[in-house]
């Protein structure tokens, strides 16, 4: 076994995955056992758990149920989920499917897995700081989440790291797709499922920077008393907020929020497709009805994922053009997802269905996903969605489409392709037991939160509504809706029972009836070159993830300072003529790379990065003059657009000089390779550059 | 064209952006749809990148 295999990582995902996926399982059991019998106390072992400081004598406090509803959302989202399609399934099946011996990067793979495994770390350790984890809901809308205990800092911190983990990830999965295909399979000819992966790797890489970005603002917001998200005027319990200046804006944060946002539920959601697509296709013997119909429906839903956000911020009192403009974004967003779906069901037309166990899930999943889809119409319409946002129909339709969803889908995935991982096949009582078990308390859980909602009960109330008239015919439903999802657990003892069952059983099984299953035959002709190498493809999609990283600092920057009525004079409090002169310094480090000669790689690596060190010293230094001056970041949003703009830039700037040196300490072991990375790290550089340049304008000249 | 560019973005500059413009709003008095139109600027630059490389190996599978 080695640490960089993809299957040894593919693995490491899906075990991690799981178990997160059983934290969120668990968090979820409380909070339903608190919503369920608000006016009792918590079961004995329960409370225990908890402890006397978030259940005294037994009796939840509203406090702690807001941390279990931030993180079952949080860990099933960001840590199982999503992990278990992109991170699992992803790097076990898709090199095999495309005949690859290894993922492009095998290193950046492992570093990939090793980051989201520190970030669930960090999460779940912040159950155990003073006043507990995050509060403030999976979304963490500010000023509530600003003002927050300190367990909203390691969320934000946990956030950032799963960034960095899914963008490596993604490069991964793309160059490896794009480069790494074997002989005869072309695009047009990849499995549907490989294409699931491409485009939710693609919206990974460019959707996710800008929750990291607001990540370091709510963290600067939080740690150095700027007011990014807070706006003037703030009143906390009655008070006027005493210390932050404001004039910041909260639906920055929920801009931000949700660019990321609703392209994650293309993430949750598309790989799910793929799995159940080569489920149906090896359980019916027969290709996919309409492949090419299905490739570009995926295609149009992840360019379209990243201009239908607004549609989650209806409530939030935008003017009517802009929403019926997002409207009709999300409208139309639904026709490929009904594509897909129509696609599917199509496909057992005239098939020679096989009612194994993960046929049964993936059959299973598409009226699921149905349900799950059709309930969304009403909330992408601005006049419905105002009345329902706030109550449980919210929670049912997207629960619909994760849980009996998505999840059926992964419980399909692992049933069909574990003969593959370990040569043997999964008891089938024991998942028609699993299967079963699960439809049935699915849909006794999430069915009932639609009548809640369109009741107009709320979602966020810790005791379910005991207090308002209007829910009391729904709180005994609370309690069915509570045993249900305590026999939900009870029949994932019959998955877990199997899984180990079964790994230690001695029958083992042909892995054919698998490995035939892609749909697609892939023996024609020869894939043509791709001129690109991977490093260089590997950079680019690299760059493209950071563009859109600065891109997002950048438009917090604008919108604050375009929507703000007394923006302070740069020229005033910062300095253009240490601006320009750093300016000089980074422009000669990176012409210092331009050599065309390689046979100076090292002494190009090493004299660029003492001008990039000098740069770094300027920086300190410019920083360190605002700073005794009293310009702080928190003096206005100037300066803290100005330290945290820049402050990444010097991060780069930093990981650029690290990269220097690996260059240097690299060279003479192959020519072609210095070349390369030669090359790469000059691009690298070129885009260092030209965003200084863009800072430096969008600050002093325009 | 060069002339329609200049008018178009002219009229973005001073009424607002063409598309989603809700009233009098301007895109220099709007912060919300001037940081959307940058990170959007950002956004189509990117996605046209990646739709150039994807259409010259279309292109490239297609001519072998």
């Amino acid at each position: 076994m080695r640490w960089t295999d993809h299957r040894t990582i593919g693995l490491q995902y899906g075990v991690t995955a799981l178990a997160f996926l059983l934290v969120g399982f668990l968090l979820m059991l409380v909070m339903r056992w608190q919503l369920a019998w608000p006016t009792s106390p918590l079961p004995p072992l329960i409370a225990a758990a908890i402890g006397e400081n978030n259940a005294p004598s037994g009796y939840m406090l509203p406090e702690f149920y807001n941390q279990l509803v931030a993180m079952h959302g949080t860990v099933m989202i960001f840590l199982a989920v999503v992990p278990l399609l992109a991170g699992a399934f992803g790097n076990y099946i898709v090199p095999l499917q495309i005949g690859a011996r290894e993922m492009a990067f095998p290193r950046l793979n492992a570093a990939s897995f090793w980051l989201y495994f520190v970030a669930g770390v960090v999460s779940l350790v912040s159950f155990f700081v003073p006043m507990g984890a995050a509060n403030s809901g999976w979304t963490s809308y500010p000023p509530l989440a600003v003002l927050a205990t300190q367990g909203q800092n390691y969320w934000l911190v946990a956030i950032f790291l799963l960034g960095v983990s899914s963008a490596l990830n993604a490069i991964n999965m793309i160059a490896t797709i794009v480069q790494l295909r074997a002989d005869g399979i072309a695009f047009s000819r990849m499995s549907f499922f490989v294409w699931a992966q491409l485009i939710t790797a693609l919206l990974l890489l460019l959707a996710f920077p800008a929750l990291q970005a607001a990540a370091v603002l709510q963290l600067m917001d939080r740690l150095a008393g700027t007011s990014f998200f807070l706006p003037s005027g703030l009143y906390v319990a009655g008070a006027p907020l005493q210390g932050p200046t404001g004039g910041g804006n909260p639906l920055l944060w929920q801009h931000l929020f949700w660019f990321l946002g609703h392209p994650e539920v293309y993430v949750l959601i598309l790989p799910a497709i793929g799995i159940v697509a080569e489920v149906i296709a090896a359980n019916t013997l027969k290709p996919l009805w309409g492949y090419r119909a299905m490739v570009a429906s995926v295609v149009f839903i992840g360019v379209m994922s990243l201009v239908v956000w607004v549609h989650h911020m209806f409530l939030t009192g935008m003017g009517t053009r802009l929403s019926t403009f997002f409207q009709i974004t999300t409208m139309i967003i639904s026709v490929p997802s009904v594509v897909l779906i129509s696609s599917l069901m199509l496909s057992l037309w005239g098939g020679s269905i096989a009612f194994t166990t993960p046929m049964l899930f993936a059959l299973a999943f598409l009226p699921m996903f149905g349900i799950g889809g059709l309930t969304g119409l009403p909330l992408g319409l601005a006049a419905s969605d105002i009345q329902l946002h706030d109550t449980w129909y919210v929670v049912g339709h997207f629960h619909y489409v994760v849980a009996p969803g998505t999840i059926f889908a992964i419980f399909a995935g692992t049933y069909y392709w574990f003969p593959v991982v370990t040569g043997r096949a999964m008891n089938r009582a024991l998942g028609l037991v699993h299967f079963w078990g699960s439809l049935l308390a699915m849909n006794a859980i999430f069915l009932p939160m639609f009548t809640m909602g369109l009741r107009g009960i709320n979602r966020r109330l810790y005791d379910g509504g005991l207090q308002y008239t209007h829910a009391q015919p729904a709180l005994p439903v609370h309690a069915h809706m509570t045993w249900a999802a305590v026999a939900l657990g009870i029949f994932q003892f019959a998955f877990v029972i199997n899984l180990v069952v079964s790994l230690r059983g001695r029958t083992r099984t042909s892995r054919e009836p698998t490995e035939r299953a892609t749909a697609i035959p892939w023996t024609y002709g020869a894939r043509p070159d791709t001129r690109i190498s991977n490093v260089r493809l590997g950079i680019w999609l690299f760059l493209a993830s950071e563009a859109m990283l600065f891109g997002s600092f950048l438009s917090a920057y604008v919108l604050l300072r375009a929507g703000s009525t007394g923006w302070p004079d740069a020229a005033s409090l910062l300095h253009p003529a240490s601006a320009l002169l750093m300016t000089l310094v980074l422009a000669a480090g990176t012409a210092a790379l331009s050599m065309r000669s390689t046979r100076r790689i090292r002494l190009a690596a090493m004299v660029s990065f003492l001008l990039f060190a000098v740069f770094v010293a300027m920086k300190a230094a410019d920083y360190r003059n605002l700073l005794m001056s009293g310009h702080t970041p928190a003096a206005n949003l100037l300066l803290a657009s100005w330290f945290v703009l820049t402050g990444v830039h010097a991060v780069h700037v930093a990981g650029g000089m690290v990269a220097n040196l690996w260059l240097a300490a690299g060279v003479g072991r192959s020519e072609e390779r210095d070349r390369a990375r030669l090359h790469a790290l000059r691009l690298y550089w070129y885009f260092v550059d030209v965003v200084w340049l863009v800072i430096l304008v969008s600050f002093y000249l325009v | 064209m060069a002339r329609h560019s200049r008018q178009l973005l002219s009229r973005v500059a001073l009424f607002g952006c063409p598309f989603c413009l809700d009233g009098n709003a301007s895109l220099l008095t709007d912060g919300a749809r001037a940081g959307a139109l940058v990170l959007g600027i950002v956004l189509v630059g990117v996605l046209g990148a990646i739709a150039r490389f994807a259409w010259r190996l279309a292109k490239a599978e297609r001519e072998s």
